[in-house]
C-alpha cells in the first residue's frame, strides 16, 4: 500500500469566491511553473475564525478549506486525507470532491463515502480523538482536490493555532479571523522571518476582521535530529483574551493568571477525602524517618517504582487528574494521575507540595508570552526543599533520583499551583555538562593478533538514566548488541563477556565488561600498529552546508574515554601521536597521551555544552569535528627491542 | 486469519435442532472461585512473565434462526516477575472483529498477597479501528504487582469461521495449553498441530456434538533468531471446516472448490469491465509493444502509478476502479487476467501464504494457507504481485515466493470453460538477478593522504526492492538526503563533494538499476603513525553484519530472497610508496550443500603498475539453511565482515 501522509496540522474557511479563482488554469499553470519538483501543491489553503458571544455563550467555529493540486505522480498519495475531531473540537460539514482535468476544463466528482473511526495518539492508551478519512476519487496529475469543513470548538480555549508552511509548497495561505468587537484575542507569531506575511486589520460596526496572508511558500526541509517544527516553521498562536457578555467582562486566557484559575478550577474536586489505603501505604513509606527530605524521596519513588504509565484520555479527563487512591488501587495512571498521587503522599505526610503545569521541550512557548492550554502538555509536582530549592518531581521519570527532573522539561517555565488563587512560575534549570557523563575506563593488552581487554563504566545523570531506558526490555542477544554499540571498541568483531552491571538504585550506573577484539592490531614485521581511538560511538558527521534548521540534543553531555594499553614485554614506543585539544564553548574534545611504567595512556573526551544548535554555530561544530577525525586517525606505533 | 477471498458459500445450514444454551461448552466453563498465586520453578521466575494457562474453546452452533455461529472462548492466567512484564502485559486486547455478541468477559488482578481485584465493566474501552488492525475492546488490569498475576475470561458471539490458524508459541513460557473445537454432529472440523503442536484427538464418546480437543503442558519460550522465519516457527494449530454429513460425503471448501470459486470471481468479467479494459488496452497501446512481458509490465507500471489499492465496496468493478483511480484487492488482481486473456497471453492465479509467517501445507486442504495473491505468466515464467507496490513483474512480493501455492487457470472443455487448480511450485528469483554492486576507484591527496574516491553503487532486483520503488515518490530533498546517506555509506565522516543518481522513474523500478554515483573524501579511512600510512579498505564495502554463535541454533535459517554482490575496487597507490600487506585481501569462505557450493565470499586482488585491483564477490544462493549447516553459512557473511577490517599499510620505498 502506498504510504499515508497525514495533515501535520489541523488546517481550514472559505469563501465560494475562491474556487474558481484557483482552480483556473493560469493559477495552476503558474503554480506547476514555479514549483515543478513539488509532487503536489496547494493552490489555497486557509482557516476562517469566527469568534461570538451567542446566548452569552462564547463561540468558536472555523471553516477549513484546502485545495491541493497533485503535480506529479509521486503526489497521489494524497488520495487519502484525514480530519481529525476530539471531544472539544467537533468536526462537521465535511465536503470533498476532485477537480478531475478534461481538456481545458475540470469535471467535478464528489467524495462518496467518508469513514470515521477512532484514532487514538500512539502516546495514549485510550483517548477521545476520532478521524474522518476522506478518500478522494479519480486522483491523477493535474487533478485537484477540494475539501472543507468546519471546525466548532466546545472549548474556546483551544483556540488556535496556523502555519504557513506545509510538506508541500503553499501558493495562498490565509488565516482570517473575526470576532465581534467586544471579543478581544491576542496573537504572537513564530520564526516568522522566514516567511512574508501581509496583515491587515479591518475594524467594522459589528466585528474586528484580521488577516494574515502568505504567497508561494516553499516547504521546510526537516530532518530528523532537529527539534519539533514549532522551533523553526513560521506559525502563529493566537487565544481570546477577554470578551463581555451581558455587560459583564470576563477574563479567559491572557494572562497566566487566567490560565491558572481555569487550571485550579479543573482540579478542585480532586483528592477531596483521604484514601484509607493510601493513607497506609504513606504512612509505612516514611515510617522511622525523621528527615523531610528523605521521606519526600521515599514517597516519590514509590511512585516513580509501582505506578505504570497508562494514559486514558478522555474528555476533560484528559485535563483533570484523578484522584490519588483511585490511581494508587489501579497503579497505572498518566503523568497528571502521578502528579495527583505523588502531591497527595506527600500531603497524607505532612509535606507541603504543589501541583504544577509544564510543556515538554517540543514546546517552544512560555506562559509569559503564551498563556494558552498550548504551552503545556505535562504535569508534575513540585517540592521546596528547606534549603530554598524547588525539585520537580515527574512520576513518569523512571529511575531518576530526585535531583534530576526528567530531561525533556529541562529550561522550561513550570506553573506551580500555590493555591486555588495563587500561583509562581519557576524555570526548571537546564542541568550542567558535567550532570551527564559517561565514562569509560578500559586496559588492553595485545596477544599475537588479539586485543583483550577489561573496561569500567559510569554513567551518571541523563546519560545514565538513556542507558537504563534503552536496555530495560533487551533480550540477551539485543543487548550484547546494545553494549557493542554504546561501548563501541575498534570493530564489530568485538565481543563483551562477563558483562556486570552493578545494581544501583538512582545512582551511578557502573559496568565492568571483558572484551576481545581480533583483527585489530596491525603487524609489519617487528612493528605494532594500534590506534587507540577505539570508540567510534560518536557521530562525527558534519552538517550540511545547507542546513538551515537547528539540531537538537536531549541534554548536555560529556563522553569520556581512557585507554590504557600495556606495552608488550619485547616492544618499545617508536611513535605517539601528539595531544591535542579543540572546541568552543558549545562542543569540542581533547585527546592526550601519556606514556607512564611502560603504559601508554590516551585519555580523550567530547562534550556537547548546549539543548539547540542554530545554524549560526554549525560552522564551529563542524571544525570541532575535523579536527576530531584527524586526531582519531593516528595510531601508535611499537618496535621490537 | 480470513483468507482474501469472498467466496459466495453454500454449506447447507440448514439445520433442524438449535444448540440448547444450557448445553454449551462455556456454560459449562468458569474460573476458580478462589484463586491462588502459582508456583514458579527457577527458570520460571527469571522471565519477566509467563504465562500459566492458555485455554481456547471454540463453539459452532445453529442458532434458532438455523444460522451457525461461533462461541469463542479464552482463559488466560500470567504471572508477572518484574515491573518489565507488568509495562508489557497490563493491557489487554480483545479482537472485536465479527464480535455479533459479548457474552461474557470477566478479568481480575491477584495481588502477590492474593488480594482479589475485579476488572470494572466501565473500564473495558472499545475502539474502531486499533493501528489499522480493527476494532477492539481494550482495558488496563489495576493493581497488578511484582509476583502477582492477573487472569481474564471471555466469551464472545462472532461470526462463524471455516478456517483459522493460532500461534501459541512467543518468546515466554506459556503453560497449560488447551485448544477445544466443538461442532454440530452434522458439521466435521478437522485440527492440525504444527512445530510441535500435537494432532488433535476426536472425542468419540460424545454423541450430541463433533469435540477435537489438544493440549501441551508447556512450551517453551522461542527467542527470536536471526535470518529466520521466527512466526512460521511458532507452535501453531490450524483448523477448517471440511464435511457437512447432511451434504454427503464430499469434502467442503476443498481446494478444487476454491479454484472454481475464484475462477468465477477472478476470471469473468462484465461487459463493462471488458469494455474499460479494451478502452486501457488502446489507450496504453499495449498490442504494440513487442513481447508478452514488457506489455504485461507496461500494464504493470500503469497501475502501480496510477491506481491505488484501498478497501473499497466490496462489489468494486474494473470499470468502476479505472474511473475513481482505486480499487480492492480482488479488482486488482482482476485486470491483470483479464488484460492477458484480451492479449492472449497464459495467465494463472496462485494462492500461498507468506512464508516467513507460515509454510504452506500441501497436506491440509486448509484456507489458512490461502492468503496471498501471486499471478503467473508460464509462457514467460514470470510472477507478479498486483497489491505490492514495491514489486514489479518478476519479483513479486520475496515471502510468497519460494514454496508451494495453489494455482489456478482457465481451461476450455468443449464450449465450456472452468478453472482448474494445481499445487506447484512458486519459483524464487535467482541471486544473479538481485545484486548490490560497487566500483570504486580511490586516490590519496597529495597533501594530507586523504582518500579521494569515485563511487560508483548499483541496487537491482530484490537489493534494489526496499529503495528503489520508495524513490519515486520522494521529493528533490529526500532525494539529495539518500543520495547523501549513499554517498555516506562508508562512515558518517565521509565528505561527500558531489553526487547523482539514475534508475529513479517509475519504468525503471526493478527493470534497470537504481545507481547513485558519487565523488567523497574520507578522512575517517586513512590513519597515521609518523610518517606510515593506513588505509581502511575494507571499509569501501560498507559495514558488514557479524554474526556470533552465543547458543546453539534453535530453528533453521531462512532468508528472504537470494542476492549477491560484487565490488571491483581500484586503489591508485602514492608515489613513493608500497602496500605491505597485500595478501591480507585474500579471503574465500563457502556455504556447501551435497557438493553444491549454495554461498561463496571471495575477494582477491592484481597489482597493475601503481593500481591495485581488487575484487570482491559474495552470494547468497539459496533461501533455507538448516541449523545443522548454520556455522558454515554463517562463516561465509562473517567473511564479509572479515574483509570489512582490512587495512592496507602504505610504506615508503
Amino acid at each position: 500500500m502506498l504510504p499515508k501522509i497525514k495533515m501535520r496540522v489541523l488546517l481550514f474557511l472559505f469563501q465560494c469566491s475562491t474556487l474558481l479563482v484557483y482552480s483556473q488554469k493560469s493559477n495552476v499553470d503558474e503554480a506547476r511553473a514555479r514549483f515543478p519538483d513539488a509532487s503536489a501543491i496547494y493552490l489555497y489553503k486557509s482557516q476562517e475564525f469566527k469568534i461570538i458571544v451567542e446566548d452569552g455563550i462564547l463561540k468558536g467555529v472555523c471553516k477549513v478549506r484546502e485545495q491541493i493540486l497533485i503535480n506529479k505522480e509521486s503526489g497521489i498519495n494524497y488520495q487519502t486525507r484525514y480530519v481529525s475531531s476530539n471531544s472539544f473540537v467537533e468536526a462537521t460539514d465535511i465536503i470533498a470532491f476532485t477537480l478531475v482535468p478534461d481538456n481545458k476544463k475540470y469535471v467535478k466528482k464528489i467524495v462518496e463515502k467518508i469513514s470515521q473511526k477512532d484514532d487514538p495518539d500512539r502516546s495514549s492508551f485510550y483517548d477521545d480523538v476520532k478521524s474522518y478519512s476522506v478518500v478522494f476519487p479519480s486522483v491523477q496529475v493535474g487533478a485537484i482536490l477540494d475539501l472543507e469543513y468546519t471546525f466548532k470548538y466546545k472549548e474556546p480555549r483551544f483556540i488556535g493555532s496556523y502555519y504557513w508552511t506545509d510538506y508541500i509548497p503553499v501558493v495562498q495561505n490565509e488565516l482570517k479571523i473575526s470576532t465581534q468587537n467586544d471579543i478581544h484575542i491576542n496573537y504572537l507569531f513564530f520564526n516568522k522571518e522566514v516567511v512574508d506575511v501581509e496583515f491587515t486589520k479591518e475594524a467594522k460596526k459589528n466585528e474586528t476582521i484580521y488577516k494574515w496572508e502568505t504567497k508561494n511558500v516553499k516547504p521546510i526541509i526537516q530532518y530528523s535530529d532537529a527539534p519539533n517544527i514549532r522551533y523553526y516553521e513560521p506559525h502563529m498562536i493566537f487565544y481570546i483574551t477577554d470578551f463581555e457578555n451581558n455587560k459583564q467582562r470576563n477574563q479567559l486566557l491572557g494572562t497566566p493568571k487566567n490560565l491558572y484559575s481555569w487550571y485550579s478550577e479543573l482540579q478542585k474536586n480532586v483528592n477531596k477525602t483521604e484514601d484509607k489505603r493510601l493513607k497506609k501505604i504513606t504512612d509505612s513509606l516514611i515510617y522511622g524517618l525523621t528527615d523531610e527530605f528523605e521521606k519526600v524521596k521515599k514517597i516519590f519513588y514509590w511512585v516513580q517504582d509501582n505506578i505504570s504509565y497508562i494514559a486514558i484520555e478522555d474528555g476533560l479527563g484528559g485535563f483533570i487528574a484523578r484522584d490519588a487512591g483511585l490511581v494508587c488501587s489501579k497503579k497505572f495512571g498518566d503523568c497528571k494521575d502521578m502528579a495527583s498521587t505523588i502531591h497527595e503522599m506527600l500531603r497524607i505526610a505532612g509535606i507541603k507540595s504543589y501541583l504544577t503545569w509544564i510543556g515538554s521541550r517540543d514546546i517552544p512557548y512560555t506562559y509569559t508570552d503564551a498563556p494558552t492550554p498550548g504551552t503545556d502538555n505535562h504535569m508534575i509536582t513540585s517540592y521546596l526543599d528547606k534549603q530554598g530549592k524547588w525539585n520537580f518531581l515527574d512520576g513518569t521519570g523512571k529511575n531518576a533520583p530526585i535531583e534530576l527532573h526528567t530531561s525533556f522539561i529541562q529550561g522550561k517555565q513550570a506553573l506551580i499551583g500555590i493555591s486555588p488563587d495563587s500561583f509562581l512560575i519557576v524555570t526548571v534549570p537546564v542541568k550542567d555538562t558535567s550532570v551527564s557523563q559517561t565514562i569509560d575506563s578500559v586496559t588492553i593488552d595485545i596477544k599475537d593478533n588479539l586485543v583483550t581487554g577489561k573496561g569500567k563504566a559510569t554513567l551518571t545523570g541523563y546519560d545514565m538514566l538513556d542507558y537504563l531506558y534503552h536496555t530495560q526490555n533487551l533480550s540477551k542477544e539485543e543487548l550484547q548488541d546494545h553494549i557493542k554499540g554504546y561501548f563501541s571498541k575498534g570493530s564489530n568483531k568485538v565481543v563483551f563477556f562477563d558483562v556486570v552491571t552493578e545494581p544501583s538504585e538512582r545512582a551511578p550506573l557502573k559496568i565492568s565488561y571483558n572484551f576481545s577484539l581480533p583483527n585489530y592490531v596491525r603487524r609489519n614485521q617487528n612493528e605494532i600498529y594500534i590506534n587507540l581511538n577505539m570508540n567510534s560511538t560518536l557521530s562525527l558527521e558534519k552538517i550540511i552546508e545547507t542546513r538551515t534548521t537547528p539540531i537538537n540534543f536531549k541534554h548536555r553531555t560529556i563522553k569520556k574515554l581512557v585507554t590504557v594499553l600495556n606495552i608488550p614485554e619485547d616492544y618499545k614506543i617508536e611513535y605517539i601521536p601528539k595531544s591535542v585539544r579543540f572546541g568552543n564553548e558549545i562542543v569540542g574534545f581533547q585527546s592526550t597521551y601519556e606514556v607512564k611504567n611502560n603504559k601508554i595512556i590516551l585519555v580523550t573526551d567530547f562534550y556537547i555544552n548546549t539543548l539547540l544548535l542554530y545554524a549560526k554555530d554549525f560552522e564551529k561544530y563542524n571544525k570541532v569535528l575535523t579536527e576530531q577525525v584527524k586526531a582519531n586517525s593516528q595510531v601508535v606505533s611499537l618496535i621490537k627491542k | 486469519m480470513l483468507p482474501k477471498i469472498k467466496a459466495l458459500i453454500i454449506i447447507g445450514l440448514f439445520c433442524f435442532t438449535a444448540v440448547n444454551a444450557q448445553d454449551m461448552a462455556y456454560k459449562k466453563y468458569t474460573w476458580e472461585t478462589d484463586p491462588k498465586i502459582h508456583q514458579l520453578s527457577q527458570v520460571e521466575n527469571e522471565s519477566n512473565y509467563i504465562v500459566l494457562k492458555e485455554k481456547i474453546m471454540l463453539e459452532f452452533v445453529y442458532e434458532a434462526s438455523g444460522q451457525l455461529v461461533m462461541y469463542e472462548t479464552r482463559h488466560c492466567i500470567i504471572h508477572f516477575n518484574n515491573e518489565k512484564g507488568i509495562e508489557e502485559m497490563n493491557k489487554i486486547y480483545v479482537s472485536y472483529a465479527t464480535i455479533l455478541e459479548e457474552m461474557d468477559l470477566k478479568a481480575r488482578t491477584i495481588t502477590s498477597e492474593g488480594k482479589i481485584i475485579p476488572l470494572s465493566k466501565s473500564d473495558v474501552k472499545k475502539v474502531d479501528d486499533l493501528e489499522n488492525l480493527g476494532p477492539f475492546l481494550i482495558f488496563a488490569m489495576e493493581g497488578i504487582d511484582k509476583g502477582g498475576e492477573i487472569e481474564y475470561l471471555y466469551t464472545n458471539k462472532k461470526s462463524y469461521n471455516k478456517n483459522s490458524s493460532w500461534n501459541l508459541q512467543k518468546d515466554k513460557i506459556v503453560k497449560d495449553v488447551t485448544v477445544d473445537i466443538y461442532s454440530p454432529v452434522n458439521l466435521i472440523y478437522e485440527g492440525k498441530g504444527y512445530n510441535g503442536f500435537p494432532e488433535f484427538t476426536i472425542d468419540t464418546a460424545l454423541k450430541t456434538k463433533n469435540h477435537l480437543s489438544a493440549s501441551v503442558a508447556k512450551i517453551e519460550a522461542l527467542e527470536e533468531e536471526k535470518y529466520s522465519a521466527y512466526d512460521a516457527n511458532k507452535m501453531r494449530f490450524e483448523y477448517q471446516l471440511a464435511y457437512n454429513t447432511i451434504n454427503g460425503k464430499a469434502r467442503l471448501f476443498s481446494w478444487d472448490y476454491l479454484g472454481a470459486e475464484l475462477y468465477n470471481s477472478a476470471f469473468t468479467f462484465t461487459k463493462a469491465e471488458t469494455k474499460a479494459m479494451e478502452k486501457l488496452v488502446a489507450k496504453l497501446e499495449l498490442n504494440k509493444i513487442k513481447t508478452d512481458e514488457l506489455k504485461i509490465l507496461a500494464l504493470e507500471q500503469f497501475m502501480k502509478t496510477t491506481i491505488n489499492l484501498k478497501e473499497a465496496d466490496e462489489n468494486s468493478t474494473i470499470d468502476k476502479m479505472l474511473d475513481i483511480k482505486y480499487g480492492n484487492e480482488l479488482c486488482l488482481q482482476k485486470i491483470y487476467i483479464g488484460i492477458a486473456k484480451i492479449l492472449n497471453i497464459p495467465v494463472e492465479l496462485a494462492l500461498t501464504t507468506n512464508r516467513m509467517k507460515q509454510k504452506f501445507d500441501s497436506n491440509f486442504q486448509s484456507w489458512n494457507s490461502l492468503q496471498e495473491y501471486i499471478t503467473y505468466f508460464p509462457s514467460f515464467g514470470k510472477y507478479l504481485s498486483a497489491n505490492n507496490y514495491s514489486s514489479r513483474l518478476g519479483f513479486p512480493t520475496p515471502q510468497h515466493t519460494g514454496s508451494k501455492g495453489l494455482f489456478i487457470k482457465e481451461t476450455e472443455v468443449g464450449d465450456l470453460k472452468a478453472g482448474v487448480s494445481k499445487i506447484k511450485t512458486i519459483e524464487t528469483p535467482s541471486y544473479v538477478n538481485s545484486y548490490n554492486n560497487i566500483s570504486a576507484s580511490v586516490v590519496f591527496s597529495e597533501e594530507n593522504f586523504t582518500p579521494i574516491i569515485n563511487l560508483k553503487q548499483e541496487f537491482m532486483g530484490y537489493s534494489a526492492y526496499y529503495i528503489q520503488p520508495g524513490l519515486i515518490y520522494a521529493d528533490e530533498n529526500q532525494k539529495k538526503e539518500f543520495m547523501e546517506g549513499m554517498a555516506k555509506f562508508a562512515g558518517k565522516e565521509t565528505v561527500v563533494k558531489s553526487y547523482e543518481m539514475s534508475g529513479i522513474n517509475s519504468t525503471d523500478v526493478l527493470v534497470n538499476p537504481l545507481v547513485v554515483k558519487s565523488v567523497v573524501e574520507t578522512p575517517h579511512l586513512i590513519e597515521n603513525a609518523g610518517n606510515k600510512y593506513f588505509f581502511k579498505v575494507g571499509e569501501l564495502i560498507g559495514p558488514q553484519e557479524e554474526l556470533y554463535k552465543e547458543k546453539i541454533r534453535q530453528t533453521d535459517g531462512e532468508v528472504t530472497y537470494e542476492h549477491s554482490y560484487t565490488r571491483l575496487l581500484e586503489i591508485k597507490i602514492p608515489q613513493g610508496y608500497k602496500i605491505k600487506n597485500p595478501d591480507d585481501i585474500n579471503i574465500e569462505k563457502k556455504y556447501t550443500v551435497n557438493g553444491r557450493v549454495l554461498s561463496t565470499f571471495v575477494s582477491n586482488y592484481k597489482l597493475e603498475g601503481d593500481i591495485l585491483k581488487i575484487k570482491i564477490y559474495e552470494d547468497y544462493q539459496t533461501l533455507f539453511i538448516p541449523k545443522a549447516k548454520f556455522d558454515e553459512y554463517r562463516s561465509v557473511i562473517n567473511a564479509s565482515a572479515d574483509f570489512n577490517k582490512v587495512v592496507l599499510i602504505l610504506e615508503k620505498l
